[in-house]
C-alpha cells in the first residue's frame, strides 16, 4: 500500500506552503480587515470594528474610489496595445528580412524592468529637460506637461494617459510575439483552400485568420485585464499617485494606507474590496468572451 | 526606433539633445556603480541570489506538484487541481499585508528568505507543469518502476529530464518576473545593503532631483538591464516559446 501514500508525501511541502502562505495569509488578512489594527501596537490592541473599514472604503474615501476608476481607465490601454500589436504581428508575418531582429527589438521592452522603463520615461516626459517636448516643438506642436493633472478627457488626467502610453510601449512586444505565433500556427492549407474557393484577401482575413487567432487575442485580453488592474510599479515610479492623488491606483493606495499610514486593518479591507471587484470583472469578462467563441474555458 | 532612443545607451548626457554621442564618456559606467545606494554590485548580487534561488526552488516545487497531479491517481487530485486553478484568480496583492506580518513574526524581514520561499509553488507554474507532464507517456514511467526505480527516482531521473522545454520556459519567465519585481522586495528589504536592483533603482524615481546626474542614472539603468537582455538574447527561442505556450496551455 506504499504506493497510495506517495502522492500525499510528495505534496507535503506544497501543503505546508499552502497552509502558511495561502490559507493563513488570506484568512488572517480577511479577519484583519474587520479590525483597526495599527502594526506598531500589539495585536491585543486591535479592536474588532465589524464592517467599519469597508464602509469607510466605499463611502468615505474618495481617493479609493478615484483609484478604482483610474485602474479601469488604465486598463483601456490594453485593447489599444492588442490592436497595434496585432497589426505589427500581421506585418511581421509577411516574409520580411530580419524578422528575428524585429522580434528581439519588440521583446526587449517586455523583459526590461518596469522600474528602469519608468525612470527613462520620467525623463522623457520632463517638461524642460525631456526630449519629447523638443520633438513636439519641431513638429510645431505645443509642449506638454505630460505628467500633470490637466484633464485630457473629463475625469482623466494627462498623467494617467501618459502612463498608459508608456505601458502600451512596453507591452506591445508581448502581444506581437503571441499573435505572431498564432498567425504562424495557421496551416497554410487553410489560406490556400480559401483562395482556391475564390476568397479575396479581405475575406480570407475575416474568415480564416481572425477566427483562428481569436483564442490568442482573448487570452491576452483576459490575463492582461486582471494584471493591469493591479498596476503598481508604473504609477509608483512616475507619479507616486500624484499630482494630488489624481493618478492614484488601488494597489498603491492600499500600500500607502497600510505601510504609510500604518492602518493595516483598513489596508486589508481595501485589498479585499478590490479583490472582489477584480474577481467580478474577470468572471464577467470570461462570460462575455466565452460567447465570442473562446471555447477553452 | 523607440527602443534605441529610449534605451539611452552610452549616456554621456548633459541635458542637451544629442542623437548620436560624439564622444561617449565610458567612465560613466564605473562611476554609476557607486552612484546607487547601495552600490550597484551589491544590488546586482542581491538580485542574482534571490532570483536564481527562487527560480530553482520554483522549478523543483512546481514540477513535483505538477507531476503528482498529472500522473498519480488519488483522492483529492481533482480537488487540488481545481483549487490551484482558482488560486490563479486571486490577485497578488490580496495577501500582501498579512504576509508582511508573517515575515515579521518569522524574523525574515531584511533577509533573502521572503523573496525565495513564498511563491515557490506558483499556481501558474504548477498548472503548466501538470499540463506538460501529462503528455509524457506512462510507459516510460511504468518501465522505470518495473526496473526498481524509486518513486523519487522516477521524478528525478525521468520526469525532470523529459520536461526540459517546459522547465526552461517556466524558469525563464519566472526569472524575469522575479528579477523585475518591485513591490514585494521593496516591502521586505529595507536595509540598504539588502536591496535588489529594482528597489535600488526605485530610489531614482524623482527625475527632478537627479537632473544633475542624469548621465549616471542612465548608465545605472543600462547596467541594471544588461543581465536580462543578455539572458534574453541567449534564450530567446525558449522565452518566446514559453510566452506563447501559455496561450495554448489549455489545449
Amino acid at each position: 500500500m506504499k504506493r497510495s501514500y506517495i502522492p500525499y508525501i510528495f505534496l507535503i511541502p506544497f501543503f505546508i506552503d499552502f497552509a502558511i502562505f495561502s490559507a493563513f495569509t488570506l484568512g488572517f488578512g480577511f479577519y484583519m480587515s474587520f479590525t483597526n489594527w495599527n502594526p506598531f501596537r500589539p495585536i491585543s490592541d486591535a479592536k474588532f470594528i465589524g464592517l467599519a473599514n469597508y464602509v469607510e472604503a466605499l463611502t468615505d474615501d474618495p481617493v479609493f474610489l478615484l483609484a478604482i476608476k483610474n485602474a479601469f481607465v488604465y486598463v483601456l490601454y490594453e485593447p489599444i496595445c492588442i490592436l497595434i500589436g496585432f497589426f505589427f504581428a500581421l506585418v511581421l508575418n509577411t516574409a520580411i528580412k530580419g524578422r528575428s531582429l524585429f522580434r528581439t527589438i519588440f521583446f526587449v521592452p517586455v523583459i526590461t524592468s518596469t522600474v528602469a522603463i519608468s525612470i527613462v520615461w520620467n525623463w522623457l516626459y520632463d517638461y524642460t529637460y525631456g526630449p519629447l517636448n523638443p520633438i513636439l516643438k519641431l513638429l510645431g506642436l505645443p509642449p506638454q506637461h505630460w505628467l500633470s493633472h490637466i484633464e485630457v478627457l473629463p475625469g482623466v488626467v494627462q498623467a494617467l494617459t501618459s502612463i498608459m502610453i508608456m505601458s502600451t510601449w512596453q507591452w506591445i512586444g508581448l502581444n506581437v510575439i503571441i499573435f505572431l505565433a498564432a498567425l504562424q500556427s495557421i496551416p497554410k492549407e487553410y489560406h490556400e483552400a480559401a483562395r482556391v474557393s475564390g476568397a479575396n484577401a479581405w475575406n480570407r482575413f475575416i474568415h480564416v485568420t481572425i477566427p483562428l487567432v481569436k483564442p490568442a487575442i482573448l487570452f491576452c485580453a483576459i490575463t492582461a485585464t486582471a494584471g493591469s488592474l493591479q498596476v503598481f510599479t508604473e504609477v509608483f515610479m512616475l507619479t507616486r499617485g500624484g499630482p494630488i492623488q489624481t493618478t492614484q491606483v488601488p494597489v498603491l493606495w492600499m500600500y500607502t494606507q497600510a505601510f504609510g499610514f500604518l492602518r493595516f486593518g483598513y489596508g486589508a479591507a481595501l485589498s479585499y474590496t478590490f479583490f472582489a471587484i477584480i474577481l467580478v470583472v474577470s468572471l464577467i469578462e470570461i462570460r462575455i468572451l466565452r460567447r465570442g467563441g473562446m471555447w477553452y474555458y | 526606433m523607440f527602443i534605441s532612443s529610449v534605451k539611452t545607451k552610452e549616456e554621456i548626457m548633459s541635458p542637451d539633445i544629442e542623437w548620436i554621442p560624439s564622444n561617449p564618456k565610458w567612465e560613466n559606467f564605473p562611476a554609476a556603480f557607486s552612484f546607487l545606494t547601495p552600490p550597484l554590485t551589491r544590488a546586482l548580487l542581491n538580485s542574482t541570489i534571490v532570483t536564481v534561488s527562487h527560480t530553482l526552488l520554483l522549478l523543483l516545487g512546481s514540477s513535483l506538484v505538477g507531476y503528482v497531479l498529472a500522473k498519480y491517481r488519488f483522492r483529492g487530485n481533482r480537488a487540488i487541481f481545481l483549487w490551484i486553478i482558482s488560486q490563479m484568480m486571486i490577485p497578488g496583492f490580496t495577501g500582501l499585508i498579512p504576509a508582511y506580518m508573517l515575515m515579521k513574526w518569522f524574523g525574515w524581514i531584511n533577509t533573502y528568505w521572503p523573496l525565495i520561499i513564498p511563491g515557490c509553488f506558483s499556481a501558474y507554474s504548477i498548472f503548466l507543469m501538470r499540463q506538460y507532464i501529462i503528455t509524457i507517456p506512462d510507459d516510460v514511467i511504468d518501465a522505470a518502476r518495473l526496473s526498481g526505480c524509486s518513486e523519487l527516482g522516477i521524478y528525478w531521473r525521468i520526469i525532470l529530464p523529459l520536461s526540459k522545454p517546459a522547465l526552461a520556459a517556466i524558469g525563464l519567465i519566472n526569472f524575469v518576473w522575479t528579477w523585475n519585481d518591485l513591490l514585494w522586495p521593496m516591502l521586505m528589504l529595507t536595509d540598504t545593503n539588502m536591496k535588489t536592483v529594482q528597489v535600488a533603482l526605485a530610489g531614482l524615481w524623482d527625475i527632478q532631483a537627479s537632473l544633475p546626474a542624469l548621465h549616471l542614472v542612465a548608465a545605472c539603468i543600462t547596467l541594471a538591464t544588461i543581465p536580462l537582455i543578455v539572458l534574453t538574447v541567449i534564450t530567446q527561442k525558449h522565452l518566446i516559446k514559453g510566452w506563447t505556450g501559455l496561450t495554448y496551455a489549455k489545449r
